[in-house]
């Protein structure tokens, strides 16, 4: 098993070499979401058909779980010594362990759903697919999100916004500042909250940090910064577009719930008993 | 009389004092908890909790945004965790540890206070600030716990500590996954991504795996062998420590790395 991730990750290691970071966009709906069924479909035959052999046992079992998951720390470590612009979250070996995760979290919840293991509980099953919603909806709905900056003021309608790539793209309503609050700090003079109502298509919105506008299920507008200029003020709005917000927002609310239950849940008597199997095997081996 | 910084000294003094009388007294009735222990415990908790409160009030914002603040509610969460171990599991010396760990932090706090300015960023001024810090600090306390559970397991080359941090990590894995997704949600609302790999948030994951692979550890079909050993065991204290050291680097280690300039989580 080991030396099966090990020639895995080696191919992806060679692959972030000769191509560099992976570019979300070629995961661009219907694609990833595509990709990310077909993957599903296959591991619910493989599960369902070959799901006593071996090789299918040792990738949806907890071993597998422990090396991925162990695999993920040392990443992380290695990504949270990495310059904040290295998008270490984008290199292929990352991307790969993040698969090989999926594919292993995958097949232990289809085994308890398709064997109806006598140990499925709703637990284990909402922290489960919790987890799995949100690596889904990262992974597959990566090259889906969008995010563009305006600047809105109270001048002049704005019609336009900047992308990630510095490109300008209309935006299919206008937006034009009527109104701005700030208040600040009286020691300092820094602000402590600031609101601004703009109108969108004439109709007047109220945007605060901490309290966006929603303009649709995919997409919201926040107010992120403002400049102080001759002529007034201009604030930057950002136009997130994230359209696996909701199924995200799922996955989070399905594991808090079952990390919750599983937190307040009594422990079975096997734990304990556990315990004292190493015990007396210890004592055993020391004798 | 409003709360300030400048009463930390004398409220933490007679706390810590009420705190070692308590751990002193479990000492000295070897059969049962003291009711002695209990009270001074107790009392000792309830005045730093009055300090935490008035600091509050004077601040006029949680005190929950520099490191000095989160130490602060480390520590008194400490004596409360190990506390509760102690009445769970009568482990006396871990009350013994955790005072001397909250001590540690009481004094970082006299010696080096960090800012303690008024101010709260637009940012921070949402109704997750409270649940999402003082849920985070509350799971690093009790694993501050596990810890110390794990290192005294690898000292005295023992299995027997291991039912009582899983125990402690399933607690403190709710807290902690309850404090990591409410960050979740509120980073969407505030920042307009539930995750973007910020510094603080890799190391944030790095934890929770850290003690997920403890947990995957823990109820593998290897760990419920009878033929399971010390070597097992050791291994589950080892990711313990593992997940405590990046726990540190979570919540103070990532300021000194390069890559905290640019951390959307840096407010002290």
């Amino acid at each position: 098993m080991c030396l099966w991730i090990t020639i895995y990750l080696a191919i992806a290691l060679a692959l972030q070499l000769a191509f560099g970071n992976i570019d979300d966009r070629l995961f661009t709906f219907p694609v990833g979401a595509a990709l990310g069924v077909g993957a599903l479909a296959i591991l619910y035959v493989a599960e369902k058909e070959w799901g006593k052999s071996r090789w299918i046992k040792d990738m949806r079992s907890s071993k597998m779980a422990c090396l991925l998951i162990a695999l993920s720390v040392f990443a992380c470590i290695i990504g949270g010594c990495m310059s904040a612009n290295s998008s270490f979250q984008s290199s292929i070996p990352f991307v790969a362990l993040l698969v090989a995760l999926m594919v292993n979290l995958t097949l232990a919840i289809l085994h308890r759903i398709i064997t109806r293991h006598k140990k499925t509980d709703w637990i284990f099953i909402a922290t489960h697919v919790g987890i799995w919603l949100m690596l889904f909806c990262g992974l597959a709905g990566s090259g889906d999100n969008r995010s563009l900056r305006a600047v809105v003021s109270a001048n002049c309608d704005t019609t336009s916004a900047i992308d990630a790539n510095s490109h300008t793209v209309s935006l299919p309503y206008t937006l034009r500042l009527l109104n701005f609050n700030i208040e600040t700090n009286a020691s300092n003079g820094s602000p402590t909250q600031y609101e601004a109502t703009i109108l969108i298509d004439n109709k007047p919105v109220e945007i605060a940090v901490n309290n966006p506008h929603s303009f649709n299920m995919s997409d919201d507008l926040y107010l992120m910064n403002f400049h102080r200029q001759a002529d007034g003020i201009y604030c930057v709005f950002m136009i997130e577009h994230q359209p696996w917000k909701y199924p995200m927002l799922t996955g989070i609310v399905l594991l808090l719930i079952g990390a919750v239950a599983g937190g307040v849940k009594r422990a079975k008597p096997h734990i304990s008993e556990r315990i004292k199997d190493i015990d007396n095997t210890i004592s055993t081996t020391r004798v | 009389m409003m709360i300030t910084w400048d009463l930390f000294l004398p409220f933490a003094a007679v706390s810590v004092i009420l705190w070692t009388a308590g751990v002193a007294a479990t000492f000295c009735n070897k059969d049962r908890c003291s009711k002695v222990a209990l009270w001074c415990t107790a009392i000792g908790v309830i005045i730093y909790a009055v300090f935490v409160g008035g600091l509050w009030l004077s601040l006029e914002r949680p005190p929950l945004r520099t490191l000095g603040e989160t130490r602060l509610w480390y520590s008194l969460f400490m004596v409360v965790s190990g506390w509760i171990v102690y009445l769970r599991w009568q482990y006396r010396w871990i009350q013994v540890f955790s005072l001397i760990v909250a001590s540690v932090f009481i004094c970082i706090n006299i010696f080096k206070p960090d800012i303690h300015d008024q101010s709260l960023m637009p940012a921070l001024q949402s109704a997750w600030f409270v649940p999402h810090v003082t849920v985070y600090i509350f799971s690093y306390s009790v694993f501050g716990c596990a810890f110390l559970l794990a290192v005294s397991g690898l000292w005295q080359h023992t299995g027997k500590y291991l039912c009582s941090a899983d125990q402690l990590v399933k607690i403190g894995m709710a807290f902690l996954t309850f404090g990591m997704l409410s960050g979740c949600i509120w980073a969407k609302q505030a920042w307009g991504s539930y995750w973007t790999w910020d510094p603080k948030e890799i190391w944030a994951a790095a934890t929770w795996c850290a003690y997920l692979v403890y947990i995957h550890r823990r109820t593998s079909k290897s760990s419920t062998d009878s033929h399971a050993t010390y070597r097992h065991a050791r291994m589950s204290y080892i990711w313990l420590i593992i997940g405590f050291l990046l726990l540190q680097m979570c919540w103070y280690g990532v300021n000194l790395l390069p890559s905290a300039s640019s951390s959307m989580h840096s407010y002290s």
